[in-house]
């Protein structure tokens, strides 16, 4: 036979077999993404139910297509239901040529010298089939709410400098007086066509409960403590009768309940001294001002607009307002924090016990001196040791129940550790807890 | 002034490795950087806005009271209140 003849039909039927192996990775391409396909609506209507009760193997839907001999072989299923799907596939080389192959072909086509006989034009339409052409074609996977809100934003500077508008503005919104006010009733309702997500996803580094808190209005508040009246639970016989010859008002309101509880937070021993010094809380009737009771009236006018509670300490008298305790606190809870200061006078007996005590001084200068660990919760707590005092009672006191609360137990543990083992201490012995 | 994200350690928090940002304030505008948009947007509305804080009224002796005041943003007052309520964010001014 001529040499001629032989290499020609040598490159014909090279050619052909390359036209078969292209068609097989046609195939085995087109397969393998209507698979992805079929995964892809698979994931979004995920049942726990389907998940693999094997959960030391990876799932089928974790492992995509990926060759289990490549990533271990602990997923039994994948791998049976991999074999099940190349044998059903037709193989047309072998089918026509009667070659076999004991291994599946690689989708790559695999032999190099194939790819050097294959036309230009084949060769080219391989480089667009390519496994990485093919990952740029899939569709994007749809964008989150979030995503979609950021993504249009051109990236800002990192400096922002308040500008006098926003002064402006924040001036304006001054006229309504109540910033905290202000900020819940002005709270926009959401427009319909806003992304409906998750809220509290706003930023990787939102980790407080935040300052300002619009989704709770004044209503919301007040019907949280009829709320809670229903779940307060009933006092101890001792503690009853002892906040009941402590508290002077109308018994039958459920604001009376609510201050029993106040009180009994501070604990028997602390309020059988106040019993014993005689110290007494008075409630005012609702709609009455502290300046209804004549020994308030008596030390302030109208003008000075104090609000919610006083402590008369010639007196070893708390008056308080009806609604410091039926409404929730808001930054601090004010029966609490000057029921402290008669707590103070009491420990004391002449004069306040927080500016003999050593480790109250101690404290109070630490956190004058703004030393490490030691911190003031605002200004009136550096007023004078006396209100340093209250206020880390108030915080130690504290049960997360203030709107927007200045400082809380944890604030007290986290920002001002020697006070709160003080504090700690002397409700421990106080109590003989 | 250098904020310092809080970071649970233990049973308590402590400040970050890191900063978040940082606020300045030198007498007449605040100037808030921080790369974070959302917790800017925070700092801006906290610092931007007049803020209540607690005011005694009386004495040791015969009364002790408060009431509620309002400071307006440009004062150092309204800045070192703002600041004292960083934390209220999961931050802590640093050096």
């Amino acid at each position: 036979m001529d040499p001629l003849y032989q290499l020609i039909a040598q490159a014909t039927q090279q050619r052909n077999m390359n036209e078969n192996t292209q068609k097989s990775n046609d195939f085995m391409r087109a397969q393998h993404k209507k698979d992805l396909k079929d995964k892809g609506s698979r994931t979004s209507e995920l049942d726990s139910a389907e998940l693999s009760p094997d959960l030391n193997s990876m799932g089928e839907d974790l492992m995509g297509s990926m060759d289990p001999d490549m990533f271990g072989r602990s997923s039994n299923a994948f791998r049976r239901a991999w074999e099940e799907e190349l044998e059903e596939k037709p193989r047309p080389e072998e089918e026509e040529e009667g070659e076999g192959h004991g291994e599946p072909q690689d989708e790559r086509g695999g032999n190099p010298a194939e790819a050097e006989v294959a036309p230009a034009e084949e060769a080219g339409e391989e480089e667009e089939d390519s496994p990485e052409a093919e990952v740029a074609q899939e569709p994007e996977p749809e964008p989150s709410p979030e995503r979609e809100m950021e993504l249009p934003e051109a990236p800002e500077g990192p400096a922002v400098v308040v500008e006098p508008d926003v002064l402006d503005r924040s001036q304006a919104a001054l006229e309504s007086t109540d910033v905290l006010d202000r900020t819940e009733e002005a709270a926009p309702a959401p427009p319909d066509d806003a992304p409906k997500g998750d809220s509290s996803f706003n930023s990787l580094l939102d980790m407080g409960s935040g300052f300002l808190r619009s989704d709770v209005s004044a209503d919301t508040a007040e019907l949280e403590v009829e709320l809670l009246e229903d779940t307060l639970p009933e006092l101890s016989p001792t503690l009853a009768s002892l906040t009941s010859r402590i508290i002077s008002g109308d018994s039958s309101r459920p604001s009376y309940r609510r201050l029993e509880h106040y009180l009994a937070r501070f604990g028997l021993g602390v309020l059988r001294s106040a019993v014993n010094e005689k110290v007494k809380v008075f409630l005012l009737p609702p709609g009455e001002p502290l300046t209804a009771h004549p020994l308030v009236a008596s030390l302030f006018a109208e003008e000075d607009a104090i609000e919610g509670a006083v402590y008369l300490p010639e007196k070893h008298t708390l008056v308080l307002e009806e609604t410091c305790v039926n409404r929730v606190p808001r930054g601090f809870n004010q029966v609490v924090f000057y029921f402290a200061h008669a707590f103070d006078h009491i420990l004391g007996d002449e004069g306040y016990a927080s500016i003999k005590s050593a480790a109250v001084m101690a404290s109070y200068q630490s956190c004058q001196q703004s030393l490490a660990g030691h911190r003031f919760a605002d200004d009136l707590a550096g007023i004078s040791p006396q209100h340093y005092f209250a206020q880390a009672v108030e915080s130690y006191l504290s049960e997360d129940d203030c709107l927007e609360p200045l400082w809380t137990r944890d604030d007290l543990y986290d920002f001002d550790r020697s006070m709160y083992d003080y504090v700690d201490y002397l409700f421990h012995r106080t109590n003989k807890v | 002034m250098v904020l310092y994200p809080l970071r649970p350690v233990g049973g308590s928090r402590k400040p970050g490795e890191f900063p978040v940002g940082s606020v300045h304030f030198d007498g007449t505008e605040i100037k808030i950087d921080c790369p974070d948009r959302d917790l800017r947007a925070r700092l801006t509305e906290l610092f931007a806005n007049p803020i209540k804080v607690r005011a005694p009224r009386g004495d040791h002796e015969q009364a002790l009271a408060h009431t509620w005041e309002t400071l307006e943003p440009g004062s150092d007052q309204h800045f070192a209140a703002c600041v004292a309520r960083l934390h209220q964010f999961g931050l802590v001014p640093g050096a």
